[in-house]
């Protein structure tokens, strides 16, 4: 038995240390391999032969190798160094991330001699990794929230079913992704996807917009022009803000959906609809059908399948994770590297109401691309709004604190409320001056006048006490 | 310097219109090739004219990091870049800008280039890689 490593002796240390799936590396004093194991070879794909001999830093093509070396401290100023994180390059230009520790070598006498380095491939790990952060996905849409999952799980089949949808949710959760990953999931998935926004215009021109007319129908009317529903036959027509649709044409809509056959302004055929309708909007239909103002035959009409997509502020578990592909999105649209977010920006993005929801966290992550030329986004590439004001730092740095939350409400409560006052209550005018729905202004008020009838009954109660 | 850099970099830029010259550039880390693209720290740039070295200069990286690298170095007329490794996202961008790559290269800068004007790059590749250039 070897008196210096207790192997046997037919044993070499070599051996043991090549039958290991750590890539082990040693150097000397120059930098140059002395020592290369087989794990090593397989990792970086350069053989033991091609290694040894040359200088670390042109066999192991690493991001530390420039600076960053973990074997500097070890040479230096004989220090080790554990887990140090990196990639290195494989020869086809992939980055494979790797986990290295580096101690010194030294002679009996106590003199640093070289260096010894081990490393491991952290691919499964990182996949492994990613897996659990994101759990469920169904074409662009990732989640991990209980309730979307559910959503997301009962998707394909009801895309492959030929039944209306009907998509309720607020403004920017998505509504048109889902829509999206519906025609793409189905039988349709090769024809067309035609999308309406029933709010965009008014009622006239919607009508010619959706069925097209006839050369003759109107003043201007030359030729025939093909509605949106001609253009999405065979294929699948998202009818978006449906809410916002007017009354008569409504009607209109209920035949088509009823008969499967609509009649283009000016024509006298009836023209087949092979359409699958998918309708959205971020509006109350029921309430609507109680106010008379949405005809509750088209609402049970749509009212099929029935899919309720829930606002960022309730699957907050979400926000990590569409952070991250929002990074990715904009790194490749804009050429950056950027790789995160820091911990403070964060806590922010945590507490915030997100009353935009997801498309309010895809501008916000735009916007500090804009500023940030480093690798982590940071509190000053943030919009202002999202700023804490210096009364609000410490709460900030605190997320357990509600208050900055309260904080961020109040600011927008004051906004919507001084926007109606300089527009005399026009909810409207409003909403296009603060750039966001008339719904999400009624949201506001709505929850203000909650917390206001909450505060005084607190303080009745307390005096009756 | 770097200031000093640019001003450099404005004469090569002056040089575009010499016949037969030809702008390259260098990644580099500490006068050798920087072991990745990505970790250089500098950008050495000649105009060669034949084998005669014309004009020299140098550039740090740009902040946008090298992803920004392809349009920015077509800006200044580059013609070649010669580096370490490099991810396949920044060799599809240089790619698609019609920039030569000669990637995997090692040893100090200087030999390199001499390398370079004497078609004798082979030999400054580093173990177990290809040569790999593009297009």
């Amino acid at each position: 038995m070897s008196k210096h490593t207790g192997l046997p002796d037919n044993i070499s240390l070599e051996s043991v240390v090549d039958s290991v799936a750590e890539g082990i590396f040693t150097v000397d004093l120059d930098w140059t391999i002395t020592f290369f194991n087989q794990a090593a070879a397989h990792i970086t794909g350069v053989s033991v032969s091609e290694a040894v001999g040359q200088k670390c830093w042109e066999v192991f093509a690493s991001s530390v190798c420039d600076g960053a070396c973990p074997m500097q401290p070890c040479l230096e100023r004989g220090e080790s160094v554990l887990n140090k994180s990196g990639f290195i390059l494989s020869a086809d230009g992939e980055k494979v991330p790797i986990g290295m520790s580096s101690s010194p070598l030294k002679d009996n006498e106590g003199n640093i001699v070289g260096g010894v380095e081990s490393f491991r491939d952290l691919s499964s790990l990182h996949q492994l990794i990613q897996k659990v952060e994101e759990r469920y996905s169904v074409e662009d849409i990732r989640t991990n929230n209980p309730n979307m999952i559910r959503t997301l799980q009962i998707l394909p089949p009801i895309a492959q079913s030929t039944s209306t949808v009907l998509l309720l949710g607020e403004s920017g959760t998505g509504k048109e992704l889902f829509a999206r990953a519906l025609h793409n999931l189905s039988l349709r998935k090769d024809e067309p996807f035609i999308a309406v926004n029933c709010g965009a215009l008014p009622g006239n021109l919607l009508e010619s917009e959706l069925f097209g007319y006839k050369a003759g129908a109107f003043t201007d009317a030359r030729k025939d022009k093909p509605g949106r529903m001609e253009l999405a036959q065979g294929g699948t027509l998202f009818l978006d803000e449906i809410g916002d649709m007017p009354l008569p044409l409504q009607v209109k809509l209920l035949r088509v959906l009823q008969e499967k056959v609509y009649e283009p302004l000016g024509g006298v055929k009836p023209i087949d609809a092979d359409v699958r309708f998918v309708a959205a909007t971020n509006r109350d239909l029921e309430q609507m059908v109680a106010d008379g103002t949405f005809r509750q035959d088209l609402f049970f009409r749509l009212n099929v399948v029935r899919m309720d997509i829930p606002p960022l502020r309730d699957r907050t578990e979400d926000i990590p994770l569409l952070i991250n592909h929002f990074i990715r999105q904009q790194n490749s649209l804009k050429g950056k590297s950027i790789s995160a977010v820091s911990e403070r920006v964060h806590q922010v993005l945590f507490q915030y109401e997100f009353l935009g929801n997801v498309r309010e966290l895809e501008n916000i992550i735009e916007y500090a691309f804009i500023l940030c030329s480093g690798e982590m986004i940071e509190m000053e590439h943030l919009p202002e709004h999202l700023k804490p004001q210096k009364a609000e730092v410490r709460d900030q740095c605190d997320p357990r604190l509600p208050s900055h939350v309260a904080g961020m409400a109040d600011h927008k409560r004051h906004a919507v409320l001084e926007a109606l006052e300089k527009h005399n209550g026009n909810k409207s005018a409003a909403a296009r001056e603060l750039g966001i729905s008339r719904d999400t202004i009624r949201r506001i008020l709505k929850r203000s006048a909650a917390k206001h009838v909450n505060r005084v009954k607190k303080v009745r109660h307390n005096k009756s006490n | 310097m770097h200031n000093k850099a640019c001003r450099q970099l404005v004469k090569c830029e002056s040089l575009k219109h010499i016949a037969g010259s030809m702008d390259i550039c260098i990644a580099g880390y500490q006068n050798r090739v920087a072991t990745l693209l990505e970790t250089a720290t500098e950008l050495r740039l000649y105009t060669l004219e034949g084998k005669d070295v014309v004009r020299s200069g140098m550039t740090a990286m740009p902040t946008a990091g090298p992803c920004a690298l392809p349009s920015s170095l077509k800006s200044m007329g580059v013609e070649i870049v010669i580096c370490g490794g490099l991810s396949k996202i920044v060799h599809d961008g240089f790619e698609a800008m019609g920039i030569q790559v000669i990637s995997w290269v090692k040893g100090p800068i200087e030999a390199v280039l001499k390398a370079y004007i004497e078609d004798a790059m082979d030999t400054m590749i580093m173990p177990g890689r290809a040569r790999r250039t593009t297009p």
